[in-house]
């Protein structure tokens, strides 16, 4: 085959293919027009991006408008039942289900008290005596208001929760390390693992004001907790595993139907509006003890204030 | 060495380019007999293609509801038997099945499943737990495009679920405009079967507004 030959058949071929190609053009051009002709503008339009007014509602069935919780964190050993050890962490927390406001009392834990059947006696020492029931009514002698509900923990049972929680933030008001204990939380916004969670609820040495800086700090824990959990609730089973946690790491007779539900109820309250307040007092002795003589005025007035609605009026 | 056939495929239109050709003609065709709704089906959108039941559901024995709702459990905290899973699942597609088709394609307020405290407090949210903002009040009623619900379940025993959150995706529209409805359902089981106690729902799109969110999930309901 001469080269003429081969350059005329590869001209042949490239003039068809120009040709198919016009035609293929020319063709979609006609199914383009027909299809605008023809479509009839289609009743559902998906567009690549909109603007679109999304209207919330939320509501959650409960049969009590206020519930007043009773947390404990009992420094129990592994193995030994919670409610036969001392309250480390004493916190009477109100929450207001209609309106989602809540308030927290902290009591610091060598507040010196009538204990109902016992004299006076610091207040943890209570959980000794009687567990949980005879925790509820020293502590609801304090402050004027009967809880609802008493959970206690112990500190394996915190950082079980927060490790199913992946975690929590908190906002610490001080750069704290304990001498007792390894750990450190820095001023400001932290995120907390569960060993690190349990330092920042149980140091006290380096703060200003001791226990009533712990007891506030561990406020602070509750409300970075609820933060925490409203953040992930729309991933699906974060609130099924947080709630069969609770049942696990906690002692309470609430049935887990009951729990279910109040966990869900609880979750409504914001945690921009739980407000916490400490129930000040001064320090002394009693039996060569170091205890805290409570401001029961003080106490009894946050209990009335918030007994109904979950707010402080006159604040702490 | 080039194969003999190479220069007569070599002067043939490509195979791809056919395919474009077959598929351009099809699509006219397609476009002539189906019309709008064949937009969506191919611009891949699935969310159309109602089905009746999630696989291996019998039809409901109570009667045929209206809408379908597929309903999975994809979470389990704690130990749920199969049994009972299905037992669960089964009782919550009936259950979330009646509510939709009532409140959403019926624009009613019954709340059936509900306990009495969640319907009060439904009915003040009404914008949003039913379709009455969908479409003109008398107009054609809504129509439930797709559905699906996933359900988390707290089971602290194999076989005592105790209490369970439906997370809810309906696609509805009315009078040519779609709404979706997203959020849980909180449910327990009561003396009267499970009930919903609690609600978080979100609507996007009602009042004439297109929503350009699209399903992702194959799985997915409709008006029967």
């Amino acid at each position: 085959m001469t080269a003429s030959t081969r350059t005329s058949r590869l001209d042949a071929r490239r003039g068809r293919g120009r040709a198919y190609r016009w035609r293929r053009t020319a063709l979609l051009a006609v199914v383009l027009a027909v299809a605008a002709l023809v479509v009839p503008d289609p009743s559902l339009r998906s567009t690549p991006a909109s603007l679109v007014k999304v209207d919330r509602a939320d509501g959650v069935d409960h049969d009590r408008r206020m519930v007043w919780v009773l947390v404990l964190g009992s420094d129990a050993r592994p193995g030994d039942p919670p409610w036969r050890s001392r309250a480390d962490a004493i916190q009477m927390v109100g929450l207001n289900l209609e309106t989602g406001r809540g308030v927290m009392i902290g009591v610091p834990r060598d507040s010196y008290v009538p204990i109902p059947g016992r004299g006076s006696d610091k207040i943890n020492a209570a959980m000794t005596y009687g567990g949980p029931p005879l925790m509820a009514r020293a502590v609801g002698d304090l402050v004027g208001v009967r809880p609802d509900y008493v959970f206690t923990t112990t500190f394996e049972g915190l950082q079980s929760m927060v490790y199913t929680a992946g975690g929590v933030v908190v906002q610490s008001r001080f750069d704290i390390t304990d001498p007792k204990m390894p750990g450190h939380v820095r001023q400001g916004r932290n995120r907390l693992d569960a060993r690190e969670a349990l330092f920042f609820s149980r140091a006290r040495y380096a703060l200003p004001r001791g226990d009533f800086d712990r007891s506030a700090n561990q406020q602070a824990l509750l409300r970075g907790t609820l933060a925490t959990v409203r953040s992930r609730l729309d991933r699906p089973g974060f609130f099924e595993r947080g709630v069969l946690s609770v049942l696990r790491n906690t002692n309470t007779d609430l049935s887990p139907v009951e729990l279910y539900r109040l966990a869900r109820a609880v979750t409504k309250v914001r945690p921009d509006r739980l407000r916490g307040c400490v129930i000040g007092g001064s320090f002394g002795t009693a039996g060569g003890a170091s205890i805290v003589i409570p401001d029961v005025s003080t106490a009894r007035r946050l209990g009335n204030e918030a007994r109904n609605d979950g707010t402080f009026e006159r604040g702490c | 060495m080039r194969s003999p056939h190479a220069s007569d495929d070599a002067s043939r239109p490509p195979a791809r380019s056919r395919r474009t050709l077959v598929v351009a003609l099809v699509a006219v065709v397609v476009l002539l007999l189906g019309g709008g709704a064949a937009v969506l089906a191919l611009s891949g959108d699935e969310e159309d293609a109602p089905t009746a039941t999630e696989p291996g559901e019998p039809a409901d024995e109570k009667g045929d509801p209206g809408v379908a709702v597929p309903t999975r459990v994809v979470r389990v905290a704690g130990k749920l038997h199969p049994a009972a899973e299905r037992r669960l699942a089964k009782q919550l597609r009936v259950l979330l099945e009646e509510y939709v088709e009532d409140a959403y394609v019926g624009r009613g307020k019954a709340f059936p499943g509900f306990t009495d405290k969640a319907r009060r407090l439904a009915r003040r949210d009404a914008d949003v737990t039913t379709g009455r903002r969908l479409g003109a009040g008398d107009g054609e009623p809504p129509v439930l495009r797709s559905g699906r619900v996933r359900v988390a379940v707290l089971s602290p025993r194999p076989r005592q679920p105790v209490g369970a959150t439906a997370a809810v995706r309906l696609v509805l529209t009315a009078d040519g405009s779609r709404s979706t409805v997203t959020g849980q359902l909180h449910l327990t089981p009561t003396r009267r079967g499970w009930q919903v106690f609690g609600y978080e729902l979100a609507m996007s799109g009602a009042g004439g507004r297109v929503d350009a969110s699209t399903e992702k999930d194959g799985t997915s309901g409709g008006n029967r």
